[in-house]
């Protein structure tokens, strides 16, 4: 039986499943994947809430699902949020040194961190995260770590994620309606860029690009911290959407139509194919213009890729993406996918892994699990910090024990 | 023309600083009150000084028209169906075959003819276009300043007054349309239903009197032609809203603006960004400056964003010391669609003959004198221009159109009811908008694919 102080699990409600990954932090602090739950989502859109009763019971199944699958019992988990409403900003804070010899201390930097993050917005917003980004002393930016350092003036950049209170509430009363805690919010693109990136590529700079049905969740890590992020309420949806619309069928059928023929680019090959749509009901068969399908894909992909784009030229931020654009997400699947985007970025293009956890199983290394994963790898940052506090009591005991074992 | 023009507004003006007409002339303006509302309107109207206007009043209720202290009265014997209460159009109106000799020698030598009627009643509705179009066969420029009634007075009457205002639109020169509805702001809650109709009575009063102010004053400063006027108004399909501020002092020109916006018609100034046209007038006494004119017409056209505003300015000796703004608002608030109502579209002619005016106006607006002179529609031949000239002009005015519009854009976008486009599935859901374009709209639709 695992101790259930080690469990970590990441819930996402999204728009077409409901994905809960269970992880065990590892004594010595090693993540494990140890299980996942899936169910279909009915009550979202636009990765929003709609039929709260709906959502609930599909969370339900994903707990249970993951629960059996994991062999533990799910207490608390750390949920994914996304929706129009979530949207980041940079806010400095600055704070002069005052002491004497103009030497930053440890309580300097703090109070510059602090300042940042008081940031006006209005009531009914709510603050996800405040990231820390880099120091500037006197002016000059790029310092990691100024204690110790000499200046008149420390600044800090804050990455403020935050959303509106009403909206994020209706997620977490889902989860509590199950009698889970939430132990965290995180945005989704948040956690989609800590399960692809590494270290290496956080440095270098780089996009990850969440396709999911409801939404397009994006963050930009640049010199090892997140420089951006945002959502687009355009994804998966959309494009069935759009083929139910000019193919003229209906929904379901324009969903199985993008599973089966769907993919990003126009080839020449395809021009003048039709696939004849059976039906049960004895109608006459209707032949459909592959062409049109992707053509009608194509282009509603590489609008979401543009709009992106435009929001990341006017940050400034295309000409740090050195390690190029990682995509993940369930439109992470669709055929020419990256060629598309590379077209669109002008960037490299590749389909991000969940590698930066160990021992996770190959089966669940797809694009579609990338946000649950990294939700789990936000709890277990957060964990780690809590376990010495929340342990106090039985690490003096073991501490005492090996104390007595020596003497 | 211009000669027997200049007699006609002067005469308009009316506001006792002209002379009476001699009377071997023939009346230059009879003022023509139709049924009950009419004759109420035309008794407030002579009260107000208009000694150089004949008055006429026509109705079918003996004591009404026994009380009104107009020159000449015309009687309508009640119809067939007297007192069915207006039921059915035709029926229980007051016959108009039956009037049609009186109103023709009424309307007989009259130079302008202007016919205030209250629409949707009984007598006003038919009588009123009995009236106009007596008044047309003259010869006369007729104006016609009619009131809808109050939506509470059932749909009937509605329905039959904006019959009789298409009707009447189709035939007059001019319409000014203020629909009752509107006056619902202005009034207390304890006001009686007696002084209901008094205020919306006073309304109309002052509208009128400003409106041939602005058109008449003596020494027009800049010009409102009335050729322009008849276009502006005779386009617009929907009722006009009027408004009226006076003020007086040194800070007049912000006093007036405030009262202008305050008034009720004006709905603070919400109407005015979605109006068709927006016609201001400002007259003041001698003393009337340049840069006050220019202060009231700045802070007005600020809360007008795209809609085109006409502007005319004016010195007027009575009004000393005081500046008086009329703001019309045309086409503002329910438009009426031409397309519902019976005749609505049926004739053009008054807005074809407006533009045939359309060099002369120029030529108006070039002659400092003559600017504010109101440009007549009974003089018909327009002059005689080769093709490039007509080119130049259509040109000139379709530059000028266009330009206008595109210096400023509308800030609300107005939706088309053509609902073709679905969104689907995010029909319900908060729509996603980026630089302007909902992207719920499929893509291939919004970049105009064709997929065939």
């Amino acid at each position: 039986m695992f101790d259930p102080s080690s469990i970590i699990v990441g819930l996402e409600i999204g728009t077409s499943k409901v994905c809960a990954v269970v992880g065990e932090l590892a004594p010595d602090g090693g993540l494990n994947i140890v299980g996942v739950g899936q169910a279909r989502s009915r009550g979202v859109r636009k990765g929003e809430i709609v039929d709260a009763q709906k959502a609930e019971e599909d969370v339900r199944h994903a707990i249970v699902e993951a629960e059996q699958m994991a062999d533990v019992e799910i207490r608390s988990v750390c949920l994914g949020v996304t929706g129009s409403h979530v949207c980041g900003f940079i806010n400095r804070g600055v704070h002069p040194v005052v002491s004497a010899d103009r030497e930053i201390t440890e309580e300097d930097v703090q109070d510059a961190i602090k300042n940042a993050r008081v940031v006006n917005l209005p009531a009914q917003n709510y603050v996800l995260h405040a990231i820390r980004q880099h120091f500037y002393v006197d002016g000059h930016g790029g310092i990691t770590n100024p204690v110790g350092m000499l200046g008149a003036r420390v600044e800090v950049d804050v990455h403020v994620v935050h959303g509106n209170v009403n909206r994020l509430q209706n997620a977490i009363r889902t989860v509590k309606g199950l009698q889970l805690e939430v132990d965290d919010l995180v945005f989704n693109g948040l956690a989609s860029s800590l399960a692809l990136l590494t270290n290496e590529q956080k440095e270098l700079g780089a996009l990850v690009l969440d396709l999911g049905s409801g939404t397009t969740d994006y963050a930009v890590c640049a010199e090892g911290v997140i420089k951006h992020t945002g959502v687009l309420a355009v994804g998966g949806d959309h494009v069935s959407n759009d083929l139910a619309f000019g193919l003229k069928v209906p929904l379901s059928r324009a969903e199985q139509l993008k599973l089966e023929h769907g993919a990003a680019l126009v080839q020449d090959d395809v021009k003048g194919q039709t696939i004849t749509l059976s039906n049960e009901l004895g109608l006459h068969p209707k032949t459909i213009n592959l062409e049109h399908l992707r053509r009608i894909m194509s282009l509603r992909l590489e609008e979401t890729f543009q709009v992106v784009a435009q929001h990341l030229e006017q940050a400034g931020l295309l000409d740090y993406l050195r390690a190029g654009v990682f995509l993940c997400g369930g439109g992470a699947r669709i055929p020419h996918i990256a060629p598309l985007a590379e077209k669109v970025f002008q960037l490299p293009v590749c389909l991000g892994k969940a590698n930066s956890i160990s021992g996770l199983k190959s089966a669940l290394d797809q694009p579609e699990f990338a946000t649950a994963i990294g939700l789990v790898k936000f709890g277990s940052f957060k964990h780690r910090k809590r376990v010495p506090r929340s342990f106090f009591t039985e690490g003096i005991k073991t501490t005492l024990g090996q104390f007595f074992r020596r003497g | 023309m211009q000669v027997t023009m200049e007699t006609n507004v002067t005469h308009l003006a009316a506001t006792g600083s002209v002379p009476a007409p001699s009377p071997t002339k023939p009346p230059a303006l009879k003022i023509i009150g139709i049924g009950n509302a009419g004759v109420n309107l035309v008794e407030d109207l002579r009260r107000s000084g208009w000694e150089s206007a004949s008055f006429a009043v026509v109705s079918a209720d003996r004591e009404a028209l026994a009380s009104s202290s107009a020159a000449e009265k015309i009687h309508l014997e009640p119809g067939s169906a007297a007192g069915s209460g207006g039921r059915g159009g035709e029926r229980g109106s007051r016959s108009p075959d039956n009037a049609w000799p009186k109103l023709k020698t009424l309307c007989g030598d009259v130079q302008t003819a202007l016919v205030i009627a209250g629409l949707g009643g009984r007598t006003g509705t038919s009588i009123s276009l009995a009236a106009v179009k007596a008044a047309k066969q003259a010869g006369a420029l007729t104006l016609a300043f009619v009131t809808l009634p109050f939506k509470c007075e059932g749909s009937l009457r509605q329905q039959q007054a904006q019959t009789g205002l298409a009707q009447i639109r189709a035939v007059a020169d001019v319409v000014f349309c203020l629909p009752n509805q509107k006056t619902l702001p202005l009034i207390q809650e304890e006001t009686n239903l007696v002084d209901t109709f008094k205020i919306s009575n006073q309304l109309l009063t002052d509208c009128l009197r400003s409106v041939c102010q602005a058109l008449t004053t003596n020494s027009v400063v800049m010009g409102l032609p009335f050729s322009d006027l008849c276009a502006l108004v005779q386009e617009q399909q929907g009722a006009t809203a009027f408004a009226v501020a006076e003020a007086a002092g040194t800070n007049r020109a912000c006093e007036v603006v405030e009262k202008l916006l305050k008034h009720p018609l004006v709905e603070g100034g919400r109407i005015l960004p979605e109006a068709g046209t927006i016609l201001v007038s400002v007259v003041g006494g001698p003393d009337l400056t340049m840069a006050e004119v220019n202060r009231v017409m700045e802070k007005i056209s600020g809360q007008c964003q795209g809609a085109p505003v006409v502007m005319g300015a004016g010195v007027h000796s009575s009004s000393k010391g005081k500046l008086v703004v009329v703001l019309m608002v045309t086409g503002a608030g329910e438009a009426v669609k031409p397309g519902d109502l019976p005749g609505g579209n049926s004739q053009a002619s008054s807005v074809a003959v407006s533009q045939g005016a359309v060099p002369e106006l120029d030529t108006q607006l070039l002659s400092s004198t003559a600017g504010g002179r109101p440009g007549s529609r009974f003089v018909p031949p327009p002059p005689v221009l080769s093709p490039e000239q007509r080119e130049q002009i259509i040109a000139q005015h379709a530059g000028a159109g266009a330009g206008q519009r595109k210096n400023a854009p509308r800030l609300r976008q107005a939706q088309l009811p053509l609902g073709i486009v679905s969104k689907g599935r995010f029909d319900k859901s908060e729509p996603t908008i980026h630089k302007g374009e909902d992207l719920d709209v499929p893509t291939f639709i919004r970049r105009g694919v064709a997929l065939n």
